[in-house]
Order: structure tokens, then C-alpha cells, then sequence
């Protein structure tokens, strides 16, 4: 997969942009505050119908404008040519909340219907917080990751969340007295159903991360370390190892009864996915209790890096690296060899405050930007 | 500043608070009424209050109805031995619309969320169950939407239903009402598939 052309109207601080790209390492550099993060959000938005940092559409307009437009142009090997186009208008004066529209190849599409038309890998600076973070966090990647990958998951997981948030309300009504119990029943069943799909999924998906994510920590450190990453259920039976959908049908039916007298008591649902979390271990030990922080760091890489190679195998082509400011916390080697890494693998689109400092490959197609005040020049390497 | 003399405005108003009138279409149609020819807009006025004064709920299955029960429940030619249960009057019209139903309904009045403080009191299932006590009704066909609250219903009364020794299906609507749009075929697809049925 490849970007071959990205143009904004009035998105962020920029008024107007057409960049033509192609193959190899593009390397946007500049000062603080220039629109460097606004350009990889921009080409976020097309691949995953969503900015990786407001869920406020209404922000990601100009401030004096009423209407932006971003159109990205991708090649892809198997699909040919295919273009994006999401446009975003204002809802009221000064609204941060926007109506958005999205064409693919001029036809209009749903935002989940842009799983998989064009996979990206997103590296942020904020990725610490999946390693480091509450397990909110940690489900969140998963959930991203998952829903970008997949419609059906994203249909599942809300269907799920709404199964919860209507049961919670019940389990209070139920507590103070207002309702019967049973009125739970058909709750009970929903939680099940949806929450074994989700699970299913979430378990496929962390056994494919960890088939890769051992090798990759090791190449990223230059060591034999391993990492490996388990799914965590505190609910239900702590033996149980199957990860069918059948097999959470019955884990999760059996946990719902047995934590019946607790969840009322508490008026608030304590079994299924929305209570799960990701244990990292690096060399056998927990990384968010014990890893330094240039360990946690890459183990965030890692993650990243394992993502992409699962989306490769996945859309069998490989999907956009676009990396945000993550290789100023790398020291000089590992971030020559990340960037040695990945170069040759995919179409590389990174930002960085230091142009001199990242150590860049040799014999690489790489290409330079100078981004000042929402506008991008090519400076020749 | 006033824009608008105040009569109109107050039509305006009135106008834009219906279901799927913005300002702009609110505004449309007021001034439209205004030059239309005096029987017209009086046309509409009673029509409005007429259809509010003599339109109420049939006794028996909710359906709107100018008669104490409704034209379909009092037809002798429809088979009232089935019995399909539906969240409201629109799904009603829509499945009447398509023209092949010859049972009987039963209009719920809503879906069963807790978020909106509505259980099964709140909707018309007392009224079902003692429907279903004469023995007439052999087969219930629950006909709410596929969306979670569509389901928690059809599940709720699946449990009061079956121990009665009706018979008791499901079908899923196409596109779920106010669900997700996006995901609706795939979905519709998706959901076909898992329920079959052996032959
Ligand atoms: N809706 C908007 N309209 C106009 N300008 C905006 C809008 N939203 C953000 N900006 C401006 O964009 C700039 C931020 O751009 P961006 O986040 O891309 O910076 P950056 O180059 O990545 O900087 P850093 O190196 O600090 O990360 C800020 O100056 C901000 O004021
Ligand atoms: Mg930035
Ligand atoms: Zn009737």
C-alpha cells in the first residue's frame, strides 16, 4: 500500500495542500507547532474514518473556515488505485462537532466500511500508555486495531457496549428495587452472545500478535529477549484455556450465574470483555511493573511493529507506516535500527523536530520536507 | 429584533419541532401555507384536528383505529391464529405494506431500555398475555428489530410466550432502525446466515 497523493482544504492549520509522494522514506521535519502531526492525522482520517486524537470533528477544520476536505490518492498492489475523500462540515458556528462524508473511488461510504481499504500503522508518542497506561487503555488498542481490521468486530463491540450500559442501568433499577428480576434474563443472554464474538476475536488476534511480537522485540533490541503478551479474563474460570466461541459461551454463561448475588449487589455488570486486560511480558517479567522506561518504550514499539506484520498477512500487502516524534526518545543505535527495520519493509512517513538527529539508513529512497506554518516544501537530501 | 410577524413565527415554530423539519424546510412550509389558497391551509387544520379526536388505539392490538377495534382485528377473513408482535404502529404499516401478512398484530407501544426507564410495564405485554388466553392464537411471530433492545424484547416474551404452548418465531427486519446503517447488509447477511434453519 502506498499514498501517492494527499490534498487538503482548510484542514487544521492548512489553508491548501497537494503533495505528490511515492515509494520510500518521506521525512516531514520542522519546528514545534507547524502541522507536522496534523499531516500524518490527515491521512489517519482517510484510512480509518477517525482522527487518532479528538473524537471533536468539528476541530479538525480551520478555525475560519466552515468545510474542510482531505483526498488521499493510495496505490494499492492488489486494488489498484483508490482514492479517499472525507469531507467535514461545521454543525452550528464555532461547533467543534462536524458532519462527515466519505467517497471511496466516488462512492459514498460508512466509516466502518473503510476497514481494510487502506491499512496504516499509526506509531504515537502516546503509545507508552498502552504498556505503561490503565487496562482501559490496553482494550482500546485492541478495539482500535480490531475494528480498523474488521466490520463485524466493530458491529459486535457495540452492540456489546450497549448490552452493558443497559444492563448496568438494570442491575441499579434491580438494587433499589425498581425492577424485576426477570428482566435480567434477556440481558444475560445478549452479554453472552456478543461478548463470546468479541472475546473470540480478541483472543485470535493477541495469539497472531504473539506469534510475531517474540521476533520482533529481539530484532528491535539486538537481543534475545522475548516478548509475549496474554489475554487476561479475572472472571469466570481461571483454568479455562479454550478460545472458541464456544468455549466463552460457556465460560461467560457459567461467570454471569455465579456473580449474580455480587453484580447486584454492586449494581454494575463484573463479567465479560469490558473487565479484560493485557498482561506484556518481556523476558518473563510484567513490563508495566518492572520494565524500565526505554524497555516499556519498546515494547510499545514492538506492538506496533507486530501490528504490521499482522496486517500484512492479513491484506497481503503491507499496510503504511506513518510514525509521530516516536524515535527522539531512542538513543542514536536503536533508532538507526529501527529505522533500518522498516524502511526497506513498507512506504515510511515519519515526523520529526530533528532531521539531523535520526540517523537515517543509507541506500534508502529517502525524501525530505521542510513543514512551516501549515504549508510543506521538498528540500533535496 | 423580530424577523417574522408574530403569527407566523409561531407557525414556524410549531412546524420545526415535528420529526425530521429543520428550520429551513420549517420556514418553507409555513410561507407555502401562507400563499396557498384559504381552503387549503383550513383543509389541513381540520384534517390535523379531526384524525386527533378520532383516531385512538384499538382495544385489542394498539393498531390506530377510528372504531373501537381496528379494521384488521375485526376482519373474519385474516388468521387469527397467528400473531405477529411489533414495537410500533410504523412497523405495523410497513409489514401491511408489503402485503403478503394475513394474521393478526399486536402493537407494543416500544422496546423494552432500561436507559429510557422503559420495562415491560411500561409497554403493552399485560395486554398480550391475556390475548393469548383463549387459546384462539397458535402461533406468535415477534417482529420487533434486530438491535439490542429489538432482542432483549423478543427474548423477555419468548419466556412468558413458550411455557403457554404457542408457538413462538422470531424474524429479523432488515435494516435495524436507528442502528448502525454502515454495517446493515453485512450485518443482515451475517445474522441470516448464523439463523437457518435445517429443512
Ligand atoms: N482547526 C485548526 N485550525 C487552524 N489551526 C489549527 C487547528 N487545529 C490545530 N491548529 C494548529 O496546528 C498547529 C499544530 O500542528 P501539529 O500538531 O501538526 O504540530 P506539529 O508540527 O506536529 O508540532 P510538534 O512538533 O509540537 O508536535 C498548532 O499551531 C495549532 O494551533
Ligand atoms: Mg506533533
Ligand atoms: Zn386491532
Amino acid at each position: 500500500m502506498e499514498l501517492r497523493r494527499l490534498q487538503l482544504t482548510h484542514y487544521r492549520n492548512y489553508p491548501a495542500l497537494d503533495l505528490a509522494v511515492g515509494a520510500g522514506l518521506h521525512v516531514f521535519s520542522g519546528a514545534n507547532a507547524q502541522g507536522k502531526t496534523n499531516l500524518l492525522e490527515a491521512v489517519y482520517l482517510t484510512a480509518v474514518g477517525k482522527s487518532p486524537r479528538t473524537s471533536q470533528e468539528g476541530e479538525l477544520i480551520a478555525w475560519d473556515a466552515e468545510l474542510a476536505r482531505v483526498t488521499a490518492e493510495y496505490a494499492s498492489a492488489r486494488r489498484g488505485a483508490i482514492t479517499v475523500e472525507v469531507a467535514l462540515g461545521r454543525r452550528g458556528a464555532g461547533g467543534t462537532s462536524a458532519q462527515k462524508r466519505i467517497r471511496v473511488n466516488d462512492t459514498a461510504r460508512g466509516q466502518a466500511e473503510l476497514a481494510g481499504v487502506a491499512p496504516v500503522v499509526l506509531f504515537l508518542v502516546d503509545d507508552l500508555e498502552i504498556i505503561r497506561g490503565e487496562p482501559a487503555r490496553r482494550r482500546a488498542f485492541l478495539d482500535t486495531d480490531l475494528s480498523a481490521m474488521s466490520r463485524t468486530y466493530g458491529w459486535a463491540l457495540r452492540q456489546y457496549t450497549r448490552v452493558v450500559e443497559q444492563r448496568n442501568r438494570l442491575l441499579k433499577g434491580m438494587r433499589d428495587g425498581e425492577a424485576d428480576p426477570a428482566e435480567l434474563e434477556p440481558w444475560n443472554a445478549q452479554l453472552v452472545s456478543f461478548g463470546a464474538r468479541v472475546l473470540e476475536v480478541r483472543a485470535r488476534f493477541v495469539a497472531d500478535l504473539n506469534a510475531v511480537s517474540g521476533e520482533t522485540y529481539a530484532g528491535l533490541t539486538a537481543s534475545a529477549q522475548a516478548m509475549t503478551i496474554t489475554y487476561r479474563c479475572d472472571w469466570g474460570d481461571p483454568e479455562a484455556e479454550e478460545t472458541t466461541r464456544d468455549a466463552f459461551t460457556a465460560r461467560l454463561d457459567a461467570a454471569v450465574r455465579e456473580m449474580a448475588g455480587e453484580e447486584l449487589r454492586r449494581g454494575s455488570s463484573l463479567v465479560g470483555p469490558h473487565r479484560d486486560d493485557l498482561t506484556i511480558l518481556v523476558d518473563g517479567k510484567d513490563v508495566r511493573q518492572f520494565g524500565s522506561q526505554g524497555e516499556q518504550r519498546t515494547a510499545a514499539l514492538a506492538l506496533r511493529v507486530s501490528e504490521f506484520s499482522l496486517l500484512q498477512r492479513l491484506f497481503a500487502e503491507p499496510p503504511i507506516l506513518l510514525l509521530d516524534d516516536i524515535l527522539s526518545e531512542l538513543d542514536r543505535t536503536r533508532r538507526a535500527a529501527l529505522l533500518a527495520h522498516l524502511a526497506p519493509l513498507a512506504q515510511v512517513i515519519l515526523t520529526t523536530t530533528d532531521v539531523d538527529a535520526l540517523g537515517l539508513p543509507p541506500h534508502t529512497d529517502v525524501h525530505l520536507y521542510h513543514v512551516a506554518d501549515g504549508t510543506v516544501a521538498p528540500l533535496t537530501a | 429584533m423580530q424577523l417574522y410577524a408574530r403569527p407566523l413565527q409561531r407557525l414556524i415554530d410549531a412546524l420545526e419541532r415535528l420529526p425530521g423539519i429543520g428550520p429551513k424546510s420549517a420556514q418553507r412550509l409555513a410561507l407555502h401555507l401562507l400563499r396557498a389558497p384559504a381552503d387549503k391551509a383550513e383543509e389541513l387544520a381540520r384534517a390535523i384536528l379531526d384524525a386527533r379526536t378520532a383516531v385512538h388505539q384499538c382495544e385489542a392490538c394498539f393498531n390506530l383505529s377510528e372504531t373501537a377495534r381496528c379494521p384488521i382485528c375485526d376482519d373474519s377473513s385474516r388468521e387469527h391464529t397467528l400473531l405477529t408482535v411489533v414495537a410500533d404502529v410504523r412497523d405495523l404499516m410497513a409489514l401491511e405494506n408489503a402485503g403478503d401478512y394475513r394474521g393478526a398484530y399486536h402493537v407494543l407501544d416500544g422496546l423494552i431500555s432500561p436507559m429510557d426507564g422503559i420495562g415491560p410495564e411500561n409497554l403493552h405485554v399485560r395486554e398480550l398475555l391475556a390475548r393469548l388466553e383463549d387459546g384462539t392464537v397458535r402461533e406468535v411471530v415477534l417482529a420487533t428489530n434486530p438491535t439490542v433492545e429489538g432482542d432483549a424484547t423478543a427474548l423477555y416474551l419468548a419466556r412468558l410466550i413458550k411455557p403457554l404452548g404457542i408457538t413462538v418465531t422470531r424474524i429479523a427486519l432488515g435494516l435495524p432502525v436507528g442502528g448502525d446503517l454502515d454495517y446493515a447488509d453485512q450485518m443482515t447477511i451475517l445474522r441470516a446466515m448464523e439463523g437457518r434453519t435445517t429443512m
